[in-house]
């Protein structure tokens, strides 16, 4: 009876100590995410990605926090003024996406930032890299798209940089709208899996389709 | 009882929290320079922070015990220390070393596969040579505008630093191209073979060039394959000098693709509507076919296949200068001269990973060059002179050169950067001259082995070197030679970097010396250059200072057979000094891309039939270049323009240093000098989808303000003037000005391409 007893409070705190490293991973991504809407600067992005780093590194079989980190750096390649510090950024950003896509493989979000961290790389060089990046990126696109026809982000990355490519090249905001359109549709029914799990994206959306429209 | 409620507490008390302990400390580098963003992580927690601009960093934790601090950040390497949380925590000061970053480590070479100079060396790509005006979409056209070069338009080759066009070899994907341009008429150059769009980098390298290549005195011109194509695509060109088209096809799966193409020039149109200073019996025609595979093996390595074939064909007439009266200042005859040339020319290459540290690039290639010529004198009515002094100029030769090469490069990588090249290479050729018209036949072989190391070192992220030794062998010299090649490169700033070459270069002298003897040794010359090289995004600024020592260059006798080559020697010595600047602006013009360069060279030589050291004829003191682009990226349409200087180059007087005389002063030869050229050409293009197709229009005028521009004059040995001079005229290009009108198409043939595109 005594040993069942003590086999119980042993298991039980086993259960427990699991729920609660569950729940200290969902309450520091919680905290992390709202901190990251708030990001202004590149030093914030960069204390933002470092704690997501620690969760990753903490939590090896967890792909969000590494997803973060992959999304934060890429984005950090696209505002860069520095076109030979691109390479290096994406560089950074593509190692984290990997490793997520390693824990995740199939994953429409993941696949997404594959992607953006593509079409960031055609910024170094434009005339030179447009088409081979452009390809790549493109096809990454459109299988994140068949993986999760819910998910709005490949159709607003996808617009985004059909917005920045010259017509002459098939792009240009006439062949953006219908992109964003749709991915404002998609937003408005879009059901994340999670509270942590990736959605972003509607403020930019509104804002492109204010460029576009008027 | 007790024993549950001691086991439910010890159960609780893990979800007790403990009290906070604060860590803080200062992250710097070895200098004591603050490090600001990097990450502070408390070992497998998620406790932790980032270092501020000063460096500074603090967090609180409520972990126990013996835990780990790690610290990361780009550009630096990672470092851990051990902290005890049970004890008072003191101000932990951490310095990183720095780790040599690929990134941000200066580059004496660049890239994995190339091993040659990319940093000294001046890359440009397919687009900038297509784009430059006067180019003419020729690579060889867009490289003389860089510095180094020289702007003799009227001989084959490119002319770098001091050196005949012979100095400087072209090499695609490792291998020596034997026939790098199409066969040259006489006083009229000639243009590259290959199309500039195969390649996906040009790296010209003025001197100091990697020991991975040889055979050359002066420069390499390094050609690297475009790899595997994106998509497949039809395209299609029509000209104002000949009509292509070609597809390319790549699989899904992008593991193999090929691509054929055909090219069909021809000049006569053009020259019905453009008058020439040349007659042509016969328009300069060719016929081209190119044919490309690319076959992915295993997971990183790639088979390519390059074919190209080419039949040319032309017939030109000139007036006869031997035939010249200046009297009534006509020409009594004209030179006939007919040329067939066959050119043939394969590359297989192969690339790919043994290990993950070990690389090989491994390359053969086959070519064949048939140059079917004959000369003859013709009365200007096109009837054959029967004159008996001018029987000679009857002249009919077929030469033929084929090649077959093998080489392999193996790479070790040691870290992220140092490596060990090396290698080996094997150049069987055989080059055939029938002299029909005397019914002589000369013939040469040459079994040519080379084998080499060079090693890339980088000491710190400031300080990178390159080392490397190569050695020769020729059976038809029947020696050898050993040339070491150092660089070194040592970083000034974030932008700025210096760098010094030393290097032997060897090359055989030129077949006609060796038809008729064998027993001469390699040429050589000794480079040591100096270079600083300035850059950001928006510019570029490079500056370099040269001394080439030519030795045992060839030598032989100006005498009345008129510099026959035998009885050569390698008594020939020269040098050649220089300054060049290149600076090139993306900026400071709005929307515009322009770069000037610069060359001074001092240089003098005695060597074949020289009769002194002096300034030979093919080269100018002083060249300078401006080439301008701008584009307008709304309306897709560009416009280029390139000025073009170049002082006088000497030329030889035979009124001065007369072939028939034994005795000729020495310091008249080559001391009169053309007047200095200029050249300015434009072009515009023109970019434009229509429907599926992808559209350039193309408008290029070379020389519109019909400069006049001479490179030189020939003298006539039969023909004097009323003074009882003998006479000579300017050598002209064949035509003042040139009209290039064109339209280069491509569409998309991939279904999926079309799938996709209809779906959005």
């Amino acid at each position: 009876m005594k040993t069942i007893k003590i086999a119980i409070v042993f298991l039980l705190s086993a259960v427990a100590m699991q729920a609660q490293d569950n729940a200290r991973f969902l309450k520091a991504m919680t905290a992390n995410l709202a901190e990251w809407k708030n990001v202004k600067t590149p030093d914030d992005a960069v204390k933002i990605t470092n704690a997501f780093e620690r969760i990753a590194n903490a939590e090896p079989k967890e792909w969000l926090p590494l997803y973060y980190c992959a999304l934060n750096t890429v984005t950090g390649a696209f505002q860069t003024r520095d076109a030979k510090a691109i390479d290096a950024i994406v560089d950074k950003a593509e190692e984290y996406i990997n490793k997520a896509d390693a824990i995740s493989p199939n994953n429409s979000e993941i696949l997404t930032v594959k992607a953006m961290c593509m079409g960031a790389r055609i910024m170094a060089d434009p005339m030179t890299r447009g088409q081979k990046y452009g390809m790549q990126s493109g096809m990454l696109l459109e299988t994140a798209k068949k993986l999760d026809p819910t998910n709005p982000r490949p159709y607003l990355y996808e617009a985004q940089s059909k917005y920045y490519t010259p017509e002459a090249f098939g792009g240009g905001k006439k062949v953006a709208l219908p992109l964003l359109e749709k991915a404002e549709e998609l937003f408005k029914n879009f059901k994340p899996q999670s509270e942590i799990s990736p959605n972003w994206g509607v403020d930019q959306v509104t804002d492109l389709l204010k460029q576009c429209r008027g | 009882m007790k024993q549950l409620f001691l086991t439910l507490f010890t159960f609780l008390s893990a979800f007790i929290t403990h009290a906070q302990v604060k860590i803080e400390g200062k992250i710097t580098d070895v200098k004591r320079k603050a490090i600001k963003g990097a990450n502070v992580a408390l070992g497998n927690t998620y406790d932790g922070s980032t270092s501020d601009s000063t460096g500074y960093f603090s967090f609180t934790t409520s972990e126990k015990g013996i835990q780990y601090l790690q610290i990361s950040t780009e550009g630096y390497k990672n470092n851990t220390v051990r902290v005890n949380l049970d004890s008072a925590i003191s101000f932990i000061n951490v310095s990183l070393k720095s780790k040599v970053n690929e990134i941000q480590a200066i580059r004496v070479s660049a890239g994995a596969f190339e091993a040659s100079d990319e940093k000294k060396g001046t890359v440009l790509k397919s687009l900038d040579i297509v784009t430059t005006a006067g180019s003419n979409g020729d690579l060889n056209g867009a490289l003389k505008t860089l510095p180094g070069t020289q702007q003799n338009n009227d001989k084959e080759g490119l002319f770098v630093r001091g050196g005949t066009g012979y100095e400087t070899q072209t090499y695609i994907d490792g291998t020596l191209v034997r026939n790098a341009f199409l066969s040259g008429v006489p006083d009229l150059g000639a243009r590259g073979r290959f199309n500039p769009f195969l390649f996906k980098g040009t790296t010209f390298s003025a001197g100091g060039y990697s020991a991975l290549y040889g055979q050359a005195l002066s420069s390499a011109i390094i050609l690297e394959t475009e790899d595997m194509p994106e998509k497949s695509q039809g395209f299609a060109n029509f000209s104002s000098v000949g009509i292509g088209a070609g597809i390319l096809k790549v699989n899904k799966a992008k593991t193999h693709s090929y691509s054929v193409s055909f090219n069909h020039t021809n000049l006569a149109p053009y020259f019905a509507l453009m008058k020439q200073n040349v007659s042509y019996k016969k328009a300069p025609m060719y016929n081209q076919i190119d044919i490309s595979a690319r076959q992915k093996v295993g997971k990183k390595g790639l088979l390519k296949l390059y074919t190209y074939g080419n039949l040319g064909r032309l017939n030109i007439n000139r007036k006869d200068i031997d035939s010249y009266i200046d009297s009534t200042k006509t020409y009594l005859y004209k030179n006939e001269f007919k040329l067939n040339n066959d050119n043939f020319y394969a590359n297989i290459s192969y690339k790919d990973y043994i290990t993950s540290k070990l690389k090989i690039n491994a390359g053969v290639c086959y070519s064949t060059n048939t140059d079917d010529i004959f000369m003859q004198s013709l009365t200007q009515d096109d009837q054959v002179n029967t004159d008996s002094l001018y029987k000679y100029k009857t002249n009919a030769i077929v030469s033929n050169n084929q090649l077959i090469t093998a080489k392999v490069v193996l790479q070790r990588n040691f870290g992220s950067l140092n490596n060990l090249r090396f290698g080996a290479e094997q150049i069987s050729y055989v080059d055939k001259n029938n002299l029909k018209t005397y019914n002589v036949n000369y013939k040469i072989a040459d079994q040519y082995s080379a084998i080499f190391t060079e090693g890339d070192v980088y000491i710190t992220n400031d300080i990178a070197g390159k080392v490397g030794v190569r050695a020769e062998y020729s059976s038809l010299l029947n020696r050898w030679n050993i040339a070491p090649r150092v660089s070194v490169a040592y970083k000034l700033s974030r932008r700025g970097q210096l760098s010094a070459a030393y290097g032997d270069f060897y090359q055989k002298p030129e077949n006609r010396f060796l038809y008729a003897n064998a027993n001469l040794n390699f040429m050589k010359a000794t480079h040591y250059i100096v270079n600083y090289l300035y850059q950001t995004k928006d510019y570029l600024l490079r500056l370099e200072a040269y001394d080439k020592e030519y030795k045992n260059l060839t030598k032989n006798s100006f005498s009345n057979s008129l510099y026959s080559p035998q009885n050569a020697t390698n008594d020939g010595y020269g040098y050649a000094r220089g300054i060049e600047l290149f600076w090139r602006d993306k900026k400071t013009l709005p929307g515009m891309d322009y770069w000037i360069s610069y060359s001074y060279i001092d240089t003098k030589r005695n060597f074949n039939s020289y009769l002194r050291s002096t300034q030979p004829d093919f080269v100018a003191s002083h060249v300078a270049s401006m080439v301008v682009k701008k584009f307008w990226v709304k309306k897709m349409f560009g416009v280029n323009g390139t000025y073009t200087f170049s002082s006088g180059r000497p030329y030889l007087n035979y009124n001065k240093t007369n072939p028939y005389n034994s005795t000729n002063d020495a310091n008249l030869f080559l001391s009169d000098y053309t007047k200095a050229y200029h050249n300015f050409s434009v072009s515009c293009n023109y970019l434009k989808s229509i429907k599926k197709t992808f559209n350039v229009f193309v408008v290029s005028l070379n020389n519109p303000l019909y400069l006049y521009q001479e490179y030189g004059y020939n003298y006539s040995l039969m023909s004097k003037n009323q003074d009882g001079s003998f006479h000579s005229e300017p050598v002209l290009p064949a035509a003042r000005t040139f009209v290039f009108v064109g339209w280069f198409m491509s569409w998309g043939v991939d279904k999926t391409d079309d799938a996709i595109n209809n779906n959005l």
